[in-house]
């Protein structure tokens, strides 16, 4: 009760100044990075190379969900751990050579053996200059998120195909500490931030590692697809907004169903769609919403195919791809 | 009022400092216990108010929206979970009525359909509310399964933005 009553002081103490309406901007303090890219590119480093552990809400399509993460560097190898606190139970562990997927509730773990150098808290691309074509940078307002000073920086496309978004970065490590997806409206369609956020030395093995012994659960291993070169791909790809590209393009073989499905990846570095090609199916996917939250999804008949296009991404966008798709013998699309 | 040990425990759980194996029990006694659930409700506004983040913050009326949303909604579930999840999912809407948090509901990939799936896989659940001009219909498993492909394939490609791993979905082996 002790912590309660603490915590109910410190609120009583936070409402007090935000009554005087001094708690969202704060004057502005020096620090290194001059612009929004220099601060993103510092956002990555940080979350790759810094140990820090926290308590973060993921808002999204209406739900909220509270996870747990740890992150440490030992030995020069990145382990990450992230645990749901909500049911159903998952603890996802990452380190160099896998991403495992625990789910205490069944005793089971899935099994990723692809590269993992994908942060489980961010997943921005290296590059960030070759954002600046597509969208636009900028440095904005200081406030608090988890009692920690951050800096905003405002991401916001130049054409209307892309979301914009706006991250608050804290001064003093460069780590996340708020993110939101906004639509078209402005409004934000998805939403995570750290409520406490602690950076440490290290952090002990045990926070690192799956709380669930291996020798306890029952392993699966996730399935591979055939990946295709998208030079082989006999499609056009005539509607696709600029700056979206092929990340991948894989077949997938499906039980019961001597068809199998095409998948397109294309991204821009920030947004992703993907394309379906179904050749099985014969009615279009007509019953589900085109819209949930940030995600839009567009679907039509191209001969025999069925071809759905979704992602998060404005509507228009996966309209316009869907549109401009049509069967040929061959195509060179990059 | 519950006792003093499980308030302790609660304030620890939004901590971060109680121990999985504590944090994991705890959570299996809220499905159950009203009064913890409702206690846990307040420590949680509590710690949005501290941690200067009223966007995250439910209003008193975020959770009666959220179960009338739950209501009318579809569910994202592949035909053959279907069953086996109801019980599972009356309890987590209860849940996220009483803490204005909804549980992920599961889906099955298939990308491995003879087992439960893969660990890269989206966290969409439930639909948030349509629009009235939209449809609201059964969700077939393709779709879903279009949306699991989606996700793991924008999780490996390094294109999913900020927290790409909350968009991990439960798929749950057979019970």
């Amino acid at each position: 009760m002790a912590r309660v009553r603490r915590s109910l002081l410190t609120l009583a103490v936070s409402l007090s100044i935000i009554s005087f309406g001094v708690a969202a901007a704060e004057p502005s303090v020096s620090e290194p990075p001059a612009d929004a890219l220099n601060w993103l590119s510092g956002m990555r480093q940080a979350a790759s190379k810094l140990s820090y552990k926290g308590i973060l809400a993921f808002s999204r399509h209406g739900q909220v969900e509270s996870f747990q993460l740890f992150h440490a560097v030992r030995e020069g190898v990145e382990h990450e751990r992230l645990i749901s606190m909500n049911s159903p139970l998952r603890e996802v562990v990452r380190n160099a050579e896998k991403v495992v997927c625990y789910y205490p509730d069944t005793q089971t773990a899935y099994v990723e053996n692809k590269p993992s150098r994908h942060s489980l808290l961010l997943d921005f691309p290296e590059d960030l200059h070759q954002l600046t074509r597509y969208y636009h940078f900028s440095l904005q307002d200081q406030a608090y998120v988890a009692k920690r000073l951050a800096r905003i920086i405002s991401i916001t496309p130049r054409d209307d195909y892309r979301y914009a978004r706006r991250i608050w970065l804290d001064v003093e490590s460069g780590l996340p500490l708020k993110s939101e997806l906004l639509d078209e409206t402005g409004a934000d369609i998805e939403q995570m931030v750290f409520s406490t956020l602690e950076l440490t030395a290290d952090l002990p093995l045990h926070e690192l590692e799956a709380s669930i012994p291996d020798t306890s659960v029952k392993w699966e291993v996730s399935q591979q697809r055939e990946m295709l070169s998208p030079a082989s791909l006999e499609w056009s790809l005539e509607g696709v907004p600029e700056g979206f590209r092929i990340i991948s393009y894989s077949r997938t073989k499906r039980p019961g169903n001597p068809v199998p499905l095409d998948h397109l990846l294309l991204s821009d570095g920030l947004s992703s769609v993907s394309i379906y090609l179904d050749e099985g199916k014969s009615d279009t996917l007509k019953s589900h919403p085109r819209k949930m939250g940030a995600f839009n999804m567009a679907t039509r008949k191209v001969g025999t195919y069925q071809v759905t296009v979704m992602g998060e991404v404005p509507e228009r966008t996966v309209a316009v791809i869907a549109e401009g798709l049509h069967h040929q013998e061959k195509t060179l699309h990059d | 009022m519950i006792d003093e040990k499980r308030a302790e425990n609660l304030s620890a759980l939004l901590d971060g400092t109680l121990g999985y194996p504590q944090a994991r029990k705890l959570w299996k006694q809220m499905e159950t216990d009203a009064e913890l659930k409702a206690q846990w409700d307040r420590y949680n506004r509590i710690s949005c108010l501290l941690g200067s983040n009223p966007g995250v913050l439910p209003d008193p009326g975020f959770a009666a929206r959220v179960s009338a949303a739950i209501a009318h909604e579809p569910t994202v579930l592949a035909p053959r979970a279907i069953r086996r999840r109801v019980t599972e999912r009356v309890l987590s809407t209860a849940l996220a009525a009483s803490l204005a948090m909804v549980a992920v509901v599961v889906g099955k990939s298939m990308l491995n359909p003879g087992t439960s799936g893969n660990p890269l896989q989206v966290a969409q659940a439930r639909y948030a509310p349509l629009p009235t001009s939209t449809p609201v219909a059964e969700v077939d498993a393709d779709f879903q399964n279009y949306l699991v492909m989606h996700n793991e394939t924008a999780y490996l490609a390094g294109a999913q933005g900020l927290l790409p791993y909350a968009r991990v979905v439960s798929v749950q082996t057979d019970r």
